[in-house]
């Protein structure tokens, strides 16, 4: 099935698009597909070092934030679309714990 | 606890006549800024009053940290009692005023009464005088700059004046300093243009000497080596996400998101931007100086709620255009959330949705007061009815985006607060979508536990806008930071944030607002219950009013 990835402002400008669609089988997850791309954009910033989502980095499923859904184990369906966000308006920039 | 310094200056209009008192007990329980405006308008407005009544007053104030070299703090606040809400309420402003006004020594600036013909009011540190400045009748931000460069060889950031909407008293017309920082929100222009004063200006060498924790270093440290995308993109980089979360309201709040959004996003505004623009001491640096070259417009922004009121909500998808109705405002002197909620409504009442012309047509209109613009000019909650539109306001303040159909405790902080329907009042959506660490982040969904959660982020904006501390400064601000900055516990600190909320509801359910003015133009599941929860919160009472023992509390804690 298809699903549709879209990413916004830095993102965008790693990746070169403002969309990628992607082949999944049905009930892939968020994660598995956010992971593949990574894989194949190194420099795209959504995981840190230990493997989690940068605080301050918002996946939304259909306009919902998949923390309040099933974070990274968010199963997909068909013609579902990922929008994935940088930090934006108000956010620091700064990994806080190593200022606070 | 750290406050501001320095006597009120109270200037009477009417008999141009200039006191000062002593309001060290007022700053030491308040702070500065909205805190003491709140504090000294609600001992001394009379509560009867039309806001257009000469006996209306009007405080300039700043905070302690307007002395200080530390980034998020070139503002200060105006309070008065709202043409536009009708109710006593606060706005702030960036830019470089605050500094200017410092030096004058003073920690507040009170005006009274009602001047005889259009005045410049000049305060210094060794006097305040009155200059009669009928040249200057219907004159733009941007004349009125140069006038007092000229004749009196001030600078912009000297300078708060109204344009040709505040002398019309449009109902939200802003007081304008630095050219094109407004103190936007509630009417302040129109309530200078009652008084017949055309413009403040604040200059001196007497700034007072405050010791300032050395935390501000860290904030203005941590500030300088911020990458945040607001650097470059200011407000508008948030544009995406909020359309994409659905809280970016589009045709007169028709919808929820906007098909042409990318013709207006932070990507577009930073395409015009050319150059670094910031407000006194900040080393965020996210405003937006920009132009288009094809046309020459210049302009600074749009800012996000510029770009949702007259992009988004007037079916706009061009970048340039949003820039001419922000530049329009900024000369003319008005609030761009309410003036471009106001063009919105006539365009839905015309079915003339993305006519770009006619927008920029009704804004010079509505500021001139001509034609329709003299219907509009009075707020959507006072003409929807001859228009036919909804009345898309609360308290009579139209809605700035983060729309609360979607992320619902802004919704209710939408309905509660004491200005009207602004999303700087809390700033829950930022908890909601989240624009803070994914462990604070709260499910947009529903009202269950909310209440208490939006009262402390009332409280600490309440907070903030007695320092006075930007609203950006949210990722660098940490429990431990305030109370290291201020000097105080956080709970000392949230006691003043809710002192300043319940004095502006105690004055305000004394022109009648109660439980059925904290409402909304649609539905929230829960939202009674959550009513209920948030008065209990703040020890209100059930019906919105404000017990008649918390405030005699809080007066003997003067």
């Amino acid at each position: 099935m298809e699903i549709e990835l879209k990413l916004f402002a830095t993102l965008r400008e790693t990746v070169g698009q403002k969309s990628v669609t992607r082949d999944v089988e049905e009930g892939a997850t968020v994660g598995a597909v956010l992971r593949d791309l990574v894989s194949e954009y190194p420099d795209l910033e959504i995981f840190d070092e230990t493997d989690e989502v940068y605080d301050h980095v918002n996946i939304l499923i259909n306009g919902r934030n998949i923390q309040h859904v099933d974070g990274l184990d968010t199963a997909l369906s068909a013609d579902d679309t990922i929008g994935v966000f940088p930090p934006v308006e108000g956010g620091t920039g700064l990994d806080y714990d190593s200022v606070a | 606890m750290l406050h501001a310094e320095g006597p009120l200056l109270s200037i009477d209009l009417s008999r141009q006549e200039t006191e000062t008192e002593n309001i060290d007990s007022v700053l030491e329980s308040f702070i500065g800024g909205r805190g003491v405006g709140t504090k000294l308008g609600h001992d001394r407005i009379p509560t009867d009053i039309d806001p257009f009544d000469p006996e209306n007053r009007l405080y300039f104030s700043t905070g302690p940290l307007q002395i200080s070299i530390m980034s998020f703090t070139g503002r200060m606040n105006v309070t008065s009692l709202s043409p536009l809400s009708s109710g006593l309420a606060s706005t702030n402003a960036g830019g470089f005023m605050s500094r200017n006004f410092a030096d004058t020594g003073y920690s507040a600036v009170e005006l009274v009464g009602a001047c005889d013909e259009l005045t410049a009011i000049h305060v210094r540190d060794d006097g305040v005088t009155f200059e009669s400045v009928p040249a200057l009748e219907g004159a733009l931000v941007s004349e009125v700059t140069e006038y007092m460069d000229e004749e009196h060889d001030l600078e912009a950031e000297n300078i708060a004046c109204i344009g040709p909407a505040g002398e019309n008293q449009v109902r939200f017309s802003a007081i304008m300093t630095t050219e094109s920082r407004a103190f936007g929100r509630g009417g302040m222009g129109a309530v200078l243009g009652s008084k017949n004063v055309k413009a403040v200006t604040f200059a001196g060498d007497s700034r007072r000497d405050i010791d300032i924790p050395d935390i501000s270093t860290e904030i203005h440290r941590d500030a300088a080596q911020s990458d945040s995308i607001m650097k470059r993109q200011g407000t508008a980089s948030v544009t995406d996400l909020s359309n994409e979360l659905g809280t970016f309201p589009s045709r007169y709040f028709e919808d929820v998101r906007f098909e042409g959004f990318e013709g207006i996003n932070g990507d577009m505004v930073e395409s015009k931007k050319y150059k670094k623009g910031t407000c006194s001491a900040c080393a965020f640096a996210c405003k937006l100086p920009t132009k288009d070259e094809a046309t020459g417009l210049e302009t600074e922004g749009p800012e996000f709620e510029t770009i949702m009121a007259f992009g988004g909500n007037c079916a706009i998808d061009d970048i340039v255009s949003v820039m001419k109705s922000n530049e329009l405002c900024d000369e003319y002197g008005m609030d761009t959330i309410s003036c471009g909620n106001a063009v919105a409504a006539y365009l839905k009442a015309n079915d003339a949705f993305g006519d770009s012309e006619l927008v920029h047509e009704m804004v010079e209109k509505i500021a001139l007061r001509e034609g329709d613009g003299d219907l509009l000019a009075e707020g959507i909650h006072r003409f929807h009815d001859e228009l036919g539109v909804e009345d898309w306001t609360v308290k009579g303040m139209s809605f700035s985006a983060h729309d609360g159909r979607t992320v619902h405790g802004q919704g209710l902080s939408f309905a509660t607060a004491n200005r009207g329907a602004d999303h700087m009042y809390s700033t829950f959506y930022a908890w909601e979508y989240p624009l803070v660490s994914r462990d604070e982040a709260v499910d947009p969904e529903g009202l269950e536990g909310k209440a208490p959660l939006v009262v402390e982020q009332e409280q600490r904006r309440a907070l903030e806008d007695c320092g006075v501390v930007c609203r950006f400064s949210r990722g660098m601000q940490s429990v431990e930071r305030l109370e290291s900055l201020f000097m105080a516990d956080y709970e000392d600190l949230l006691d003043v944030g809710e002192r300043v909320i319940t004095l502006e509801r105690h004055f305000n359910n004394q022109r009648g607002f109660d439980r059925n003015d904290d409402d909304l133009p649609y539905e929230l599941p829960g939202f009674e219950d959550a009513l209920d929860e948030y008065y209990a919160e703040h020890g209100w009472q059930n019906d919105g009013t404000v017990p008649a023992n918390a405030v005699s509390d809080e007066a003997a804690a003067d």
